[in-house]
């Protein structure tokens, strides 16, 4: 286990990383336990933690993991090797992209994707509706978030934080 | 406007479709990115929203089809959605440094946090106040979500093929255990076809 085998398990997590936060989490789980880079509940609380900070559950996984292993240097190492795929990537579609711009196939590709993307959108999160609706006031507090933020320009932010602290001022 | 920004990667449509808008400095970029990352809990498609409203709304960086078409792109790639929205959406505005600005300030909080937490504070998923934060949280999430999914296929589902796709896409992706990719693949044919 040295910074360079970091690097590259890490890479491969950065590569499967599809799909939103939740639908990685099975992935990560055999990137990282199955090879044995963390314990089952060092991962679990390693999730738990993710969905509790800010930040794509990619990148707090591998933060977290490279501190424990080989501390700042090796959250940076392993960050930096999460996110080199996006980077690659990236670059090579924006090539691509405006090389053919203009082709009509390119046009009705995209319109597909638009699709795509609403039904990603959407599923995430129904994924999550589960465990974060679970009683008459979870409910409130979303059927609320969603009339606010499709009549007023509130801020998301202020809203997640309106909700935090209702949190804490229902479980008082 | 000064456009002296020129990457190889810029093309002459790509500049006409941000000229007339104000061009961000590479340092606002960053610190944006920075503010959105260190403030959005859900996921890239909470933060969506946020970036949209930052980027479009109340900066003026970038025409709401380009957001779009930035957030289309994405979808092609993995990783995380925030750090491929500040990649995609910081080239739109800024060329490749745009690019890496945005992505560097959307990863920096949840790296110093994360290192904090591993460093110190191994076990603030413990405590029961962040229990009763994310007890209020999460359902705020589900909601900014599917606000955020509603806003976005208004604004470019604008033929019914395309709304009965979303629909029937979504019964697919809850009935079988579809991988996202497979969506993406499906929706391109289904595209190609009908559009």
């Amino acid at each position: 286990m040295n910074l360079a085998a970091l690097y590259l398990a890490f890479f491969k997590v950065g590569l499967v990383a599809y799909g939103g936060g939740y639908a990685m989490i099975p992935l990560f789980q055999r990137e990282l336990v199955a090879s044995g880079w963390l314990t089952l509940q060092e991962f679990l609380d390693v999730v738990a933690i993710s969905e509790m900070t800010p930040g794509p559950i990619a990148i707090n996984t591998a933060t977290f993991v490279g501190y424990r292993l080989f501390g700042l240097l090796g959250a940076a190492v392993a960050t930096l090797a999460v996110i080199s795929p996006s980077l690659i990537l990236t670059f090579v579609l924006i090539y691509f992209l405006n090389r053919y711009r203009d082709h009509k196939i390119t046009g009705k590709l995209m319109s597909g994707i638009q699709v795509a993307v609403v039904i990603l959108i959407v599923s995430a999160a129904l994924y999550i509706l589960p465990s974060a609706v679970i009683d008459s006031k979870t409910a409130l507090l979303a059927i609320a978030t969603f009339i606010l933020m499709t009549r007023t320009k509130l801020s998301p932010i202020l809203l997640i934080f309106l909700g935090g602290m209702a949190g804490i001022l229902l479980n008082f | 406007m000064a456009q002296n920004v020129k990457t190889v990667l810029n093309t002459p449509q790509e500049a006409a479709s941000t000229m007339g808008k104000i061009q961000p400095s590479l340092w606002s970029v960053f610190w944006t990115f920075f503010k959105i990352g260190a403030f959005t809990f859900g996921g890239g498609y909470a933060m969506i929203s946020l970036i949209e409203q930052e980027l479009v709304q109340r900066q003026g960086w970038m025409q709401p089809n380009d957001f779009l078409e930035c957030f289309a792109s994405v979808q092609l790639i993995p990783g995380a959605v925030a750090i491929n929205m500040g990649l995609f959406t910081g080239h739109k505005m800024r060329g490749a440094a745009g690019g890496l600005a945005a992505a560097a300030g959307v990863t920096l909080p949840s790296f110093i946090i994360i290192s904090l937490i591993a460093a110190v504070f191994h076990n603030f998923h413990e405590w029961e106040i962040v229990s009763s934060f994310f007890y209020g949280v999460r359902p705020v999430v589900v909601g900014l979500i599917l606000a955020t999914a509603l806003r976005i296929a208004r604004q470019t589902l604008d033929a019914r093929w395309k709304w009965l796709a979303a629909a029937a896409g979504l019964v697919i992706m809850f009935s079988v255990n579809v991988h996202p990719i497979a969506i993406v693949l499906l929706a391109a044919i289904t595209g190609l076809l009908l559009a």
